[in-house]
């Protein structure tokens, strides 16, 4: 009889260990809702959103919106000049909904097309958002 | 020697050919027309002149090839100058074909002869004083004087009755040109050789003179003695019978006969090798003779068998080569005209050092490699890969201070790209060509090409991109 439940303990730990794998296999979730490029934030909303800004507005902002996060975690947003890396940063994210936005100041010199990857804290791709910035 | 011989033969042109040939002519056509004249034998001395030069100067005989340059020239001045009234009896030739292609230029019919030979021994038998002028090739006029114009046919009772009346035509000579007593009356130039017989009158001085200033044969009948002679290049010959005359007068005239006209035409044939010969001669020495340097920078071609690995860079991609050979080759070679390549035998990626050697280049014959810079260049060799790429709208221009651009679309968005794999490792986006800004105000659609590295090509047949743009004013909500 000892036998017995000693077998069925295995199994619930070997199962219990599967779940807790699988959970972390998966990581803690959360879900991208809005990622925009715009020229401003104004009462945590982003305000002119485009793909196309001229360099003369000086800053342009990065801006998404998750929700379903299950705990409290971050992001980054890594900014490109023609393929090239030119800023990263990183982001927090807190249950269970949350904004948050990252900028780069621009300049003449910037003219051509760029590109925001937001990844995640282990850096796999989430979303790419590309523009331009132009006279 | 045989390979020298292939190298001068075989970069013969059409062009060349013609050159040898026209100048082959203009030496005939001179030999033709001056052949027998002083003029001919001033030119033949300039000839030898001119053989000197060119041995001086391809022996290094440098102050002699300078001496003999200036002599050339100034011979050819007095050749000009001295000659001057032969060479304007040459172009003053009636028709101008016969400086180009007429062989002989007769100056009298030989149906004619008969006439004229019974009238000349019929004179001596009589003895009376007769000078006739059958002029050769060249014309007489520049150096008679005088004389009555007759132009009329030559018939004996005309001639003996020009020298046998006691009229002031009786006196001078005649001319018998084209079949016709020309003109009579004529008076002659006087030999001023002293070393003349004293039995000769100044009817052989006469003679003697014209034949020494031209081609013309001069018939002279004796008063005093009653001989017949002829007067042909500065000599006089005395004549015993017609069939002798016949023959002189015939051989002057150009013969007609078959076995004479045989003669010449041979003869004729054998000057224009020699013409021939010559001017081919002359002109391998110009042409080929003078040797010249040139640099000249040529693109490198690379030749790789494996479809798997792609050049990425050549450094340098053009080396500049000094060449040697025949100056005249020299001038009108190209970069065209030369190839260098490189036959890879490594075919996995990589970064490979080759020497240039005359190995490597393909030359025109007769032209030789001096100097290779640099002698060395490196090849980067790139494994060929597909990678998927995202493509990007590239916009450029102004845009309008009122105008969002919103949202974009492209179709296709993704697009498999072939090409160096190290190449497309840096690389994670294609651009589109630059989509002009400026003049967007609402939503539309474009259609653009790609903007590819030259190293790189898409898989799909994928020529144009669709770009679709939603655009929102500032001013709405």
């Amino acid at each position: 009889m000892e036998l017995i439940v000693e077998k069925n303990s295995h199994i619930k730990v070997s199962l219990m260990v599967f779940i807790l794998f699988f959970l972390y296999a998966k990581g803690f979730s959360y879900q991208l809702t809005t990622a925009k490029l715009c020229e401003d934030i104004v009462n945590g909303q982003p305000k002119y959103s485009s793909v196309v800004f001229p360099y003369s507005i000086k800053k342009i902002y990065c801006y998404t919106l998750f929700d379903q996060i299950e705990k409290e975690t971050f992001i980054y947003h890594q900014w490109y000049f023609k393929d090239k890396l030119v800023a990263k940063i990183k982001l927090k994210l807190k249950p269970p909904v949350w904004a948050t936005f990252s900028r780069i100041y621009i300049r003449e010199t910037d003219i051509g097309p760029w590109r925001v990857e937001i990844v995640d804290e282990n850096g796999n791709l989430i979303h790419i958002l590309r523009f331009s910035v132009v006279k | 020697m045989n390979k020298l011989l292939n190298i001068i033969f075989s970069t013969i042109t059409v062009k060349d050919v013609l050159d040898i040939l026209i100048n082959s002519y203009i030496l005939f056509r001179i030999y033709v027309l001056f052949y027998g004249t002083a003029i001919f034998r001033a030119l033949i001395g300039l000839v030898l002149l001119f053989v000197c030069q060119r041995f001086s100067s391809y022996t290094g005989l440098v102050m002699t090839s300078y001496i003999m340059q200036g002599i050339i020239t100034v011979a050819l001045f007095v050749i000009i100058i001295g000659f001057r009234h032969e060479l304007r009896g040459i172009l003053q030739t009636k028709k101008i074909g016969d400086i180009f292609w007429r062989v002989k230029i007769k100056r009298i019919k030989k149906s004619n002869l008969h006439d004229l030979i019974e009238s000349v021994f019929s004179l001596s038998e009589k003895k009376v004083g007769a000078l006739i002028v059958i002029p050769g090739k060249n014309s007489v006029n520049p150096f008679v004087s005088g004389g009555t114009k007759i132009d009329s046919l030559i018939r004996q009772e005309l001639i003996e009755s020009i020298f046998m009346s006691k009229g002031p035509l009786h006196d001078g000579a005649i001319i018998l040109e084209d079949g016709k007593i020309k003109k009579a009356g004529v008076v002659l130039p006087l030999s001023e050789k002293e070393d003349l017989p004293a039995y000769y009158g100044t009817r052989h001085r006469a003679a003697l003179g014209l034949s020494e200033v031209c081609d013309a044969l001069v018939i002279l009948v004796s008063e005093e003695r009653g001989t017949v002679s002829i007067a042909i290049g500065g000599e006089i010959f005395q004549i015993y019978d017609k069939k002798d005359l016949h023959l002189i007068l015939n051989s002057h005239l150009g013969d007609t006969a078959k076995n004479k006209s045989n003669k010449d035409y041979i003869s004729y044939s054998f000057a224009a090798i020699i013409c021939f010969l010559i001017v081919s001669v002359v002109w391998f020495t110009f042409t080929r003779g003078q040797t010249s340097f040139a640099s000249l920078n040529v693109p490198v071609e690379i030749m790789k068998r494996s479809s798997n690995v792609e050049i990425v860079s050549t450094t340098p991609n053009i080396i500049k080569l000094t060449l040697t050979g025949p100056r005249v080759i020299l001038r009108s070679i190209t970069k065209n005209d030369v190839d260098l390549f490189v036959k890879l035998k490594d075919q996995e990626p990589g970064t490979y050092l080759y020497d240039i050697t005359e190995k490597n280049i393909s030359l025109p014959p007769g032209i030789k490699v001096v100097k290779i810079d640099p002698s060395r260049i490196r090849i980067k060799l790139d494994k060929i890969t597909t990678k998927l790429l995202p493509v990007q709208v590239d916009w450029v221009g102004k845009l309008q201070k009122d105008v969002l651009i919103t949202d974009v679309r492209v179709l296709p968005d993704k697009v498999h790209v072939i090409g160096p794999k190290t190449l497309l490792k840096s690389i994670s986006t294609i651009y589109t060509e630059k989509v002009i800004v400026d003049d967007i105000n609402k939503s539309g659609e474009i259609s653009v090409g790609l903007k590819l590295d030259p190293a790189l090509r898409v898989k799909e047949q994928v020529k144009r991109i669709k770009v679709k743009y939603f655009v929102k004013k500032k001013e709405e909500p």
